[in-house]
C-alpha cells in the first residue's frame, strides 16, 4: 500500500519537478519561432532523462547512497573537484533563473518591479527550506504542480492539427534561421537534462529510505513522472505554436509569453499562466537549493537530509542560504531574468559530460549494484547520451554567440 | 595501493553513525620490512587542496589562519581507531560532536542557527 | 580548444554582416514586438489583460525599439534603404508611448484604436523588409 502511494506520489514529484523555468522559457521560444518543429528535441530529451533518473533511483535503492556520495568516494576528489566547482556555479545560476521566473510571476499579478521582488522571493524560497522536512516539501509542490496542467488543457481547447504535431516529433530541418533553431534545440536539451534533478531524485530516495523493494516503483516513478512532466512542457510548445506564432510573435522576454493561455481562457488566462509560472518556479527553485546542498554535503561527508532541524544539519542548510542569497542577488542587481535562463541552459547543456559519464561507470559497477547493473538497452542510451553530451559540449557555446538573439 | 584507494574519499562515521567527514589524506608508514601501512587517516580542506595544488593548498591555508573556526589545518586519526570498515564507509572509535570535523558545525550552530527563527533547542 | 572555436565564429559571423544586413535582423524584434504589443493591446481591450501589464510590456518593447532606433541611427547602411527603417521605428516607439499612457490612465477605450496603428506599422514594417528581401541568416 504504501508502495502504490509513494508511486502516485512520485508520479506528482515527476510532474511538479520536471516543468521548470527552463522548460517554459524553451518551450515558447520553441513554439512561438518553429511552431511544431522542435518537438522531436523535447521527445529526445525526454527519453534520456527517464532512463537517467530511473538510474539514478534506482542505484540510491540498491546501494544506499547518493549520486555526489558514490562519485566521490569511487572516482575520488580530484577527479570531482573541477566538475563539481562547475556544475555548483551552473546550479547557483539555475537558482537564479527560477528565483527570476518567481519573481515575473509575481510582478505579473502584483506590478511591482522584478528586482525589487527577489529580496522576498528568496526569503519565501529559504523559509520552505529552513521550516520544512522533505515529504512536506515532496507533497506540496506536487500537487500545486498539477496547476501547470493549464497548458494541456489549453491544448485541449485549441484543437491544433494533430498531423502537424506528429510531424513535429520528428527530426527535420528548420526552413528558416537554422543557427536560431539549434540554439532552441540544444537549450531544449538543458532545459530537461538538469544536473540538479538527477542529485535531487537520488539523494530523495535516500531521505525516503529506498530499498530494493523500490525498483519498480521507481521505474513506474521514472516513466509516468518524466513523461507526465514532459507533455506539459509539450503543451507549451504547441500552445506558442498556435498562439504566438500565427501573430509573428517571437519570445525573447517573458512579457511575450505572459498571454498564451488567453486565448483558450479570455478571462482566467492571464492568471493561470502567472500561477503555473511562479509554482513551477517555486518548486523547482527548492529542489535546486536542496540538490546543492546534498551535492555539497555529500562530497565534504557532511551530515545532511531535510528531515533533520536545521541545528542538526548547520552546515547542510549553510549551503542553500547561501545559494539562495547569491541567486536573489544576481535578481536584485537587473539581470535580466529571462537572457539568464536561455544562458543557464546553454551552459547546462555544455556540462552534461560531468553529468553522463559519471552514470556510465557507476551504474555498471557489479560491486555496488550487484545484479542491478545496467542492462543492455539502458546502457545504449546512457552511451547515446554521452554521446550526444560531447556534441553539445562542444556546440553550445559557439551557437550561443551566432544563434542567441 | 588496493587499501590506499579503498579508504581514500570514504565517508567516515563515528560509534553511533554519525557523518564526520571523509577521508581527505591518507598517511602511509614506509617500514623497512614488508609493505607501507596505513598510519593514519587525515581531513580537512587544506588535506583537499593538496591534492589539487600545492598553491592551492597554501593559500587555503592562510584563509583558515585568518578566517577559521577550526583550530587545526588537519585532523589526524590514527589508524587504530578504526572500528569497522564496511561498503561505503569506515566506522572510527570517535563521537564526531567531540572532534574537529564539527568545529564549523558547532560553531554555526552556536553563532547563527540557534539566533534564527525555529533554530533554538 | 573550444574557446578557440568561438572565438573563430564570432569573428566570421561578425564579418559576415553587412550594413543592409545589420539593419535587416534589428527590424526582427521590432516586428516581434509591434505584434506583441498589438496582441496585448487587443487583449486588453477584451478585458483578459490588466492596464498594470499592459504598461509593464509597452515599457519592455520601447527598450527594444529604442535600441533598434539608436542601431537604424548609427547605420552605415545607404540613406535609401536607412531613412525608411529609421522612421518606422521611431514611429514604433511613438505608438508605443501612447499605449503606455493610455495604460497609465487606465484608458481600456484606446486600446483598439492603438492597435489599428500598430497593425498599420506592422505592415509598414513587412513591406518595407519584404522590398528589400529577407535577411539571410
Amino acid at each position: 500500500m504504501k508502495k502504490w502511494m509513494q508511486l502516485a506520489l512520485g508520479i506528482l514529484t515527476g510532474v511538479g519537478g520536471f516543468f521548470d523555468i527552463g522548460n517554459l522559457a524553451t518551450s515558447a521560444q520553441a513554439g512561438a519561432s518553429f511552431r511544431f518543429q522542435l518537438l522531436w528535441s523535447l521527445l529526445l530529451a525526454t527519453v534520456f532523462v527517464i532512463f537517467l533518473v530511473e538510474m539514478s533511483g534506482r542505484f540510491a535503492a540498491v546501494s544506499g547512497k547518493a549520486l555526489p556520495d558514490a562519485i566521490r568516494e569511487r572516482f575520488g576528489f580530484t577527479f570531482w573537484a573541477g566538475p563539481f566547482l562547475i556544475l555548483t556555479i551552473i546550479h547557483v545560476l539555475v537558482l537564479g533563473a527560477e528565483i527570476g521566473g518567481i519573481c515575473f510571476a509575481l510582478h505579473l499579478v502584483s506590478g511591482l518591479p522584478v528586482p525589487l521582488l527577489a529580496p522576498v522571493v528568496g526569503i519565501l524560497v529559504w523559509l520552505l527550506l529552513w521550516r520544512t522536512t522533505f515529504s512536506t516539501l515532496e507533497n506540496s509542490t506536487s500537487f500545486l504542480g498539477f496547476l501547470t496542467l493549464a497548458f494541456v488543457i489549453a491544448v485541449v481547447v485549441h484543437h491544433p492539427p494533430l498531423r502537424e504535431i506528429g510531424a513535429g516529433m520528428v527530426p527535420s530541418l528548420p526552413h528558416h534561421d537554422p543557427a536560431k533553431y539549434w540554439y532552441i534545440a540544444v537549450s531544449i536539451v538543458g532545459a530537461v537534462l538538469a544536473p540538479y534533478l538527477f542529485y535531487f531524485y537520488s539523494s530523495g530516495a535516500v531521505e525516503d529510505k529506498w530499498d530494493c523493494k523500490y525498483i519498480g516503483v521507481n521505474r513506474g516513478i521514472s516513466f509516468i513522472g518524466m513523461g507526465f512532466g514532459s507533455l506539459i512542457a509539450m503543451a507549451a510548445i504547441v500552445v506558442a505554436a498556435v498562439v504566438l506564432a500565427p501573430r509573428g510573435i517571437q519570445v525573447d522576454d517573458y512579457h511575450q509569453a505572459a498571454l498564451m493561455l488567453t486565448d483558450a481562457f479570455p478571462f482566467w488566462g492571464f492568471v493561470l499562466f502567472a500561477v503555473a509560472m511562479g509554482i513551477a518556479c517555486l518548486g523547482a527553485a527548492v529542489e535546486v537549493g536542496l540538490s546543492m546542498a546534498y551535492a555539497t554535503a555529500q562530497t565534504f561527508g557532511w551530515n545532511w537530509g531535510e528531515d533533520l532541524e536545521p541545528r542538526e544539519d548547520a552546515r547542510f542548510c549553510l549551503v542553500y542560504t547561501v545559494a539562495i542569497l547569491i541567486s536573489s542577488l544576481i535578481i536584485l542587481f537587473g539581470v535580466d531574468p529571462f537572457k539568464l535562463t536561455l544562458l543557464t541552459m546553454v551552459i547546462s547543456a555544455a556540462a552534461l559530460p560531468f553529468v553522463a559519464i559519471p552514470f556510465l561507470l557507476l551504474m555498471n559497477d557489479r560491486k555496488t549494484l550487484g545484479e542491478h547493473t545496467n542492462g543492455w538497452i539502458s546502457n545504449t542510451v546512457t552511451v547515446l547520451v554521452v554521446i550526444l553530451s560531447g556534441v553539445l559540449a562542444l556546440v553550445s557555446i559557439p551557437l550561443t554567440l551566432i544563434g542567441g538573439s | 595501493m588496493d587499501l590506499v584507494r579503498d579508504v581514500l574519499d570514504k565517508q567516515l562515521v563515528d560509534r553511533e553513525g554519525e557523518e564526520m567527514g571523509r577521508v581527505d589524506g591518507v598517511i602511509l608508514e614506509i617500514r623497512p620490512d614488508g609493505p607501507p601501512r596505513i598510519e593514519a587517516f587525515e581531513l580537512g580542506f587544506v588535506v583537499l587542496a593538496r591534492r589539487i595544488h600545492p598553491r592551492v593548498e597554501s593559500w587555503l591555508n592562510w584563509l583558515r589562519a585568518r578566517w577559521s573556526v577550526r583550530k587545526t589545518a588537519r585532523y589526524r586519526i590514527p589508524w587504530a581507531k578504526v572500528q569497522e570498515i564496511r561498503e561505503g564507509e569506515i566506522q572510527v572509535d570517535l563521537r564526531a560532536q567531540e572532534t574537529p570535523a564539527y568545529d564549523w558545525e558547532i560553531w554555526l550552530r552556536r553563532n547563527v542557527i540557534r539566533h534564527l527563527p525555529g533554530g533554538g533547542e | 580548444m573550444s574557446a578557440m572555436m568561438a572565438l573563430a565564429t564570432v569573428i566570421f559571423s561578425c564579418q559576415k554582416q553587412s550594413p543592409e544586413e545589420a539593419l535587416l535582423k534589428s527590424a526582427e524584434p521590432v516586428a516581434s514586438w509591434l505584434a506583441t504589443l498589438r496582441m496585448t493591446s487587443e487583449k486588453w481591450a477584451a478585458n483578459s489583460a490588466p492596464s498594470r501589464f499592459v504598461r509593464s510590456t509597452a515599457q519592455t518593447a520601447d527598450d527594444s525599439f529604442e535600441q533598434a532606433e539608436r542601431d537604424a541611427e548609427k547605420s552605415k547602411a545607404d540613406p535609401g534603404l536607412r531613412e525608411p527603417f529609421h522612421r518606422l521605428f521611431a514611429d514604433s516607439r511613438s505608438a508605443c508611448d501612447q499605449l503606455q499612457r493610455a495604460a497609465e490612465a487606465n484608458d481600456r477605450a484606446a486600446a483598439l484604436p492603438i492597435a489599428q496603428r500598430l497593425i498599420a506599422l506592422q505592415g509598414e514594417l513587412a513591406a518595407l523588409r519584404k522590398a528589400h528581401g529577407e535577411p539571410s541568416s
